[in-house]
């Protein structure tokens, strides 16, 4: 079961970051806050999603066996690399039209 | 004769076949198909009806084809136009294309794994049994022409009492529920089964591709599914009580269904093609004479496919009016999907650059998924394009894309596995070379049909209408559109008629035609219900390939369990990650409880059909007591201890270890109630920020002593089921910690009753109707939870617990945990607004 | 251009699938498959990070950006000369108003000038439709209780053809509009109100 953590749960963090970041963006067009928030929050998602990448990589957390580990590995960056990706559009875009 | 081996089990071979054969069989002549538990049984039985969906479903794609052959066709009329097509894409989507991946996985996994039945029996064929009578429902409706006709994605207000006052839209919302309960059944048995019930010594890394594919699938339709069966229950209750969550003047909003269908709708094309990918990724290899290139890079490419499709679902709305921003973030997610899809390709060329391959007719069918599904695949990231969407949305050329890749996606490798398989299943070899004739048939009909729609498309021609004018100069298209499409038809058929006579000649085949390595040809063939004599011990991914003598091992008995116990229907459970044996599973035998209760089961959701209010509480209540019966003849009263299983092995049994069959069941089963609850949470967050008509006229007002008896209930509860299991342990009573639980649950129900006490018209706002729902969310589950712990109570008093027998209460301390936590979101949802205003 | 790319992938990746074939397909069929963990890894190195990682990402990157790019500047951003007109779909006709001529109101007929940027406020009195014409604009949806813009500019006077693009049930294969863009003299002809 941990195992299958390891290797779905990176990508679950991007999803969870990806909606909440559409939901802020949402928010932000209908109370009218700064969109700077969006990048912002952006930045945090980054950052948030290096943590497992960092975690899975050391003995304490990683996975032992070398393919679970190897796997979960390229998963984690997967996720880092869809985050950069998939939010980059919150910096250069128009926010609200 | 001196055997080599070690473990020789006492009995021989043969006899060893008669019994099993024996302990196994299903009951003899017509009982059999309802009795049947037999996950061989059941695949067949999904597999057929499937297919049988896929030819209705064909047929009406030629009425369609028919009617737009040529310009103002008299052939009919838009109303039944509209039920055609409508059915055409329910029919293939929900009783077709996932019933297909549910019958192969169930007749598969287990023979793939090296397991003789799946985790949940009973619980397969209830999911069967559902699938037939949901999809009865749909066909009745279909013959007597009151289908639903406002197309398979059902957009309100059109699908609502608005546009469709009549029971067509009803047909489609209580019917397509019923049937999402198969596939919810079938996605808890598959992942448990994958996690748990595989050969010993099969590690995660050891796993056949297939089983992969099957997990993550199986996985998604966990989490895709539960959004549509959320909207299609808000939808029937606007529909049957005029609860508004969709009707913008009450606060509702059109766009919430777009959200939560397209939640849903954009993973299950995934859902559909990521099994196929997982056949051919068995078949191609195989082919090819070698083993798939980059395993581990495939696993890392179907895990991505499947979380990141869920982060491109607004990509079917981009001409709704969403801001640019929005859609540029499923833009960009939307092309990254084409990574992990671009490496599955690339690693099948790779294994076919490596390997030898030999053109047999399912390399054929490899090759023409090859030829389409790139094609299919290459307008996807077209359609991904925000500019470009908005000029192809909702035209031919998307109609062209879709077919592109579910037929190329999907039926291709499926006809691929047909001919892989069909020795498997018949234990026959191939009479006449049909086949060959029919797959030029299809493949040229196919791309015939639907290469120049996509140009026909960019003409400007719409989906989803029924005629068109002379002179628009899509006439010449759309009329070798359709007859190409039957000549697919006739190819179709020539398939059928190949797999009749295949099954209708006697001539036998040899065991492992294809010379592959897996474990489900390690066996008999056709299989006989048991699957394998005894269990074998793994050591590499290609089990067989390693060790060709294996099957005629394990029929003498060299696996383990191959000595038949008191009448058991027995397989083994390992650990997860490292594929260590740890338990002994028993198998309940033949019984007709599975189809009795998805019958009552039906009565609910016929009672909500024809508006019969009255039988829905009986037919529940039916259904409770039903489950009571199908619970209660597990477990045992006494503690077993450690059984013989082969080759000097002792297991408990599984109902002995902490985290029983039941208790894995329970997890996913919650992971897909939670996504539920996740969605009408999202739901009501998405009206409240984007629905015009808000705030509603009243926030409801919360009462602070039934509060504070939910939150003691959400305390006492799980406090009360932990104590329980601790006193247990300690060899003590659990009956004070079980009651201290049943007043904690009622605590919770108590609660949750006052969310729709204190909004007394639920169809004033939609903001009344969603609390409602939460209310009655949180209501339902503990009720449950009551129910659950009334059934611990009693089977405390039978000695059905004790401290090696820990499994049941563990299982209903989850379902006890998970009712006190929605219940106190649910409360935060319904209330917060009303006391921070 | 996006086709051209398009067909050249497809056939890139036919020419990998036939030859293949091409390969292998002379050799002795009796020899053992390749299953050597060495030559393994070279495969996956030349097929998996040289074709699929780089390929892709290359190629993807290009598309979306260059559809982003596209996207913002087909937005309606405010913009002098700014022609407001408004659209009421519902089962199944089309009503067209034009705020600057209080009172105006055309059924199936769109009137806008030529040559200046059009703004056109989508929305439906039932069930969802959709507003297209496919020379002139992409789609946009109208949707209950919404108010969807479009912006559009049209070069040349002439009859554009509409119709609308979302599925609302028996009537929808002819569910039409007409867009009559005018020229100078001919849209002050038609805001002076002499012109139908």
């Amino acid at each position: 079961m941990t195992d299958i953590l390891r290797l779905f749960g990176p990508l679950v963090l991007w999803l969870a970051s990806f909606s909440a970041i559409y939901g802020l963006h949402g928010a932000i067009c209908a109370q009218g806050w700064d969109r700077s928030l969006l990048v912002m929050a952006w930045g945090i998602a980054v950052a948030v999603q290096a943590a497992p990448l960092l975690l899975l990589s050391t003995e304490r957390f990683g996975a032992r066996a070398g393919f679970v580990r190897r796997a979960s590995l390229a998963l984690a960056t997967v996720s880092l690399v869809a985050v950069i990706w998939t939010l980059a559009p919150a910096a250069f875009l128009s926010a609200c039209v | 004769m001196v055997c080599l081996c070690r473990w020789v089990s006492p009995v021989n071979a043969l006899r060893r076949h008669r019994e099993l054969s024996r302990i196994w069989a299903s009951d003899p002549g017509w009982r059999g198909w309802f009795t049947t538990v037999n996950h061989t049984d059941i695949g067949r039985m999904f597999l057929a009806v499937a297919v049988v969906f896929f030819f209705i479903g064909g047929i009406l794609a030629m009425l369609i084809r028919a009617q737009l052959a040529s310009p103002r066709s008299p052939f009919m009329g838009p109303e039944i136009y509209n039920q055609i097509f409508t059915m055409h894409g329910t029919i293939m989507m929900f009783l077709f294309a996932i019933p297909l991946f549910e019958g192969l996985a169930v007749y598969f996994l287990p023979k793939l794994l090296g397991a003789r039945d799946l985790a949940f029996p009973r619980l397969t064929a209830y999911g069967f049994w559902c699938y037939v009578f949901g999809g009865s429902m749909l066909l009745f409706a279909l013959l007597a022409g009151i289908a639903p006709d406002s197309g398979w994605f059902m957009y309100p207000p059109l699908s609502s009492t608005l546009g469709s006052p009549g029971i067509n839209s009803d047909f489609w919302l209580i019917g397509i529920t019923f049937v999402e309960i198969s596939a919810i059944c079938a996605a808890v048995e598959i992942t448990v089964s994958i996690l748990r019930y595989r050969a010993a010594g099969m590690s995660l890394s050891r796993m056949p591709i297939f089983a992969w594919y099957a997990l993550v699938a199986s996985l998604m339709i966990l989490t895709g599914f539960p959004p549509l069966i959320l909207g299609s229950v808000l939808l029937e209750l606007e529909r049957a009580f005029g609860m508004p969550f969709f009707q913008v003047e009450h606060g509702g909003d059109s766009l919430l269904w777009q959200h939560l269908f397209w939640l849903f709708g954009h993973p299950e094309v995934y859902i559909i093609f990521l099994p196929a990918a997982g056949v051919i990724s068995t078949i191609l290899p195989v082919m090819a004479r070698t083993t798939l290139l980059g395993y581990g890079w495939v696993v890392v490419g179907a895990i991505s496919l499947g979380v990141l499709s869920f982060g491109i679902w607004v990509h079917h709305m981009f001409a709704t009016g969403i801001p640019h921003m929005a859609l540029a973030f499923f833009s960009a997610a939307s092309t990254l999907v084409a990574v992990p899809m671009g490496l599955q390709v690339f690693a099948w060329l790779g294994t076919i650059w490596k390997g030898r391959p030999q053109m047999h007719l399912p390399m054929l069918w490899i090759v023409g998924f090859f030829a389409t599904f790139v094609i299919g695949g290459l307008t996807g990231v077209m359609v991904a394009v925000v500019p470009f969407n908005w000029q192809v949305h909702d035209t031919a050329f998307v109609t062209a894309h879709m077919h592109y890749v579910l037929v190329g996606g999907f039926v291709f490798p499926m006809l691929a596995a047909l001919y892989y398989w069909m020795p498997h299943l018949t234990g026959r070899k191939r009479f006449f070379k049909l086949g060959e004739t029919a797959f030029w048939l299809v493949f040229i009909g196919f791309h015939g049909t639907f290469l120049l729609m996509h140009w026909v498309g960019l003409l400007g021609q719409r989906r989803r209408i029924d005629t068109y004018d002379a002179g628009s100069g899509w006439e010449v298209i759309n009329l070798i559109s359709s007859v190409f499409s039957f000549v697919m038809a006739i190819g179709f058929a020539l398939i059928l008629i190949d797999v009749i006579i295949h099954t209708v000649i006697r001539s036998r085949g040899p065991r492992n035609p294809w010379g592959a390595g897996s474990l489900e040809w390690a066996m008999p063939i056709p299989p006989p219900p048991y699957n394998f004599a005894s269990l074998p011990e793994v050591t590499s991914r290609d089990a067989l390939a390693k060790s060709p003598g294996l099957a005629l091992g394990l029929a003498k008995g060299e696996g383990y369990l191959g000595t038949p116990r008191d009448g058991l229907r027995e397989t083994l459970t390992v650990d997860t990650a490292t594929g260590q044996p740890n338990g002994i599973v028993v198998f309940p035998k033949n019984t007709a409880l599975p189809i009795v209760m998805a019958f009552v089961t039906g009565g609910i959701f016929l009672g909500m059909l024809i508006k019969a209010y009255w039988l829905v509480p009986l037919a529940a209540s039916g259904v409770v007591a039903l489950s009571l019966r199908w619970v209660w003849g597990l477990g045992h009263r006494r503690d077993q201890g450690l059984q013989d299983a082969g080759r000097g092995l002792m297991l408990p049994f599984a109902s002995e270890t902490a985290d029983p069959p039941g208790w894995w069941g329970s997890v996913f089963l919650l992971i897909a109630n939670a996504t539920f609850f996740g969605c009408l949470l999202f739901g009501y967050a998405f009206l409240w920020t984007v629905a015009p008509n808000w705030p509603p006229p009243k926030w409801a007002v919360a009462d602070v002593r039934w509060l504070g008896v939910a939150f003691a209930g959400a305390l006492i509860g799980p406090l009360g089921i932990r104590w329980a299991i601790l006193s247990l342990r300690r060899d003590g009573s659990p009956l004070p910690g079980l009651l201290a639980t049943l007043v904690g649950v009622v605590g919770l129900g108590a609660g949750a009753a006052t969310i729709p006490l204190s909004l007394p018209d639920p169809t004033r706002h939609a903001y009344d109707a969603t609390a409602w729902v939460i209310g009655g969310y949180g209501l339902f589950h503990a009720a449950l939870a009551v129910l659950m712990m009334c059934f611990l109570i009693a089977r405390s008093a039978a000695g059905f617990l004790s401290a090696r027998r820990l499994g049941e209460a563990r299982i209903v301390r989850l379902w006890v945990d998970y009712a006190a936590l929605v219940t106190l979101a649910a409360l935060a949802a319904a209330f917060a607004p009303g006391i921070l205003s | 251009m996006l086709l051209a790319g398009a067909v050249a992938i497809f056939v890139l990746v036919m020419v990998l699938l036939l030859l293949a074939f091409r390969a292998r397909g002379a050799d002795d069929p009796a020899e053992s498959p390749a299953t050597d963990p060495k030559e393994d890894s070279r495969h996956e190195r030349r097929w998996i990070i040289g074709l699929w990682l780089v390929f892709p990402f290359a190629v993807l990157s290009t598309l979306l950006a260059y559809g982003l790019t596209i996207g913002e500047r087909l937005l309606p951003r405010p913009v002098p000369d700014l022609v407001t007109v408004e659209a009421e779909a519902r089962q199944w006709a089309w009503r067209f108003a034009y705020p600057g001529l209080p009172g105006r109101e055309t059924e199936g007929v769109l009137h806008i000038p030529a040559g200046r940027p059009v703004d056109v406020r989508i929305t439906t009195l039932d069930v969802i439709h959709s507003f297209w014409v496919p020379r002139l604009a992409g789609k946009l949806d109208a949707i209950p209780g919404h108010v969807n813009v479009l912006r559009l500019e049209a070069d040349a006077p002439g009859n554009y053809a509409g119709v609308s693009a979302e599925f609302s049930g028996a009537g929808y294969a002819d569910h039409r509009f007409t867009v009559t863009v005018h020229d100078a003299a001919g849209w002050s002809a038609f805001v002076a109100g002499s012109a139908p």
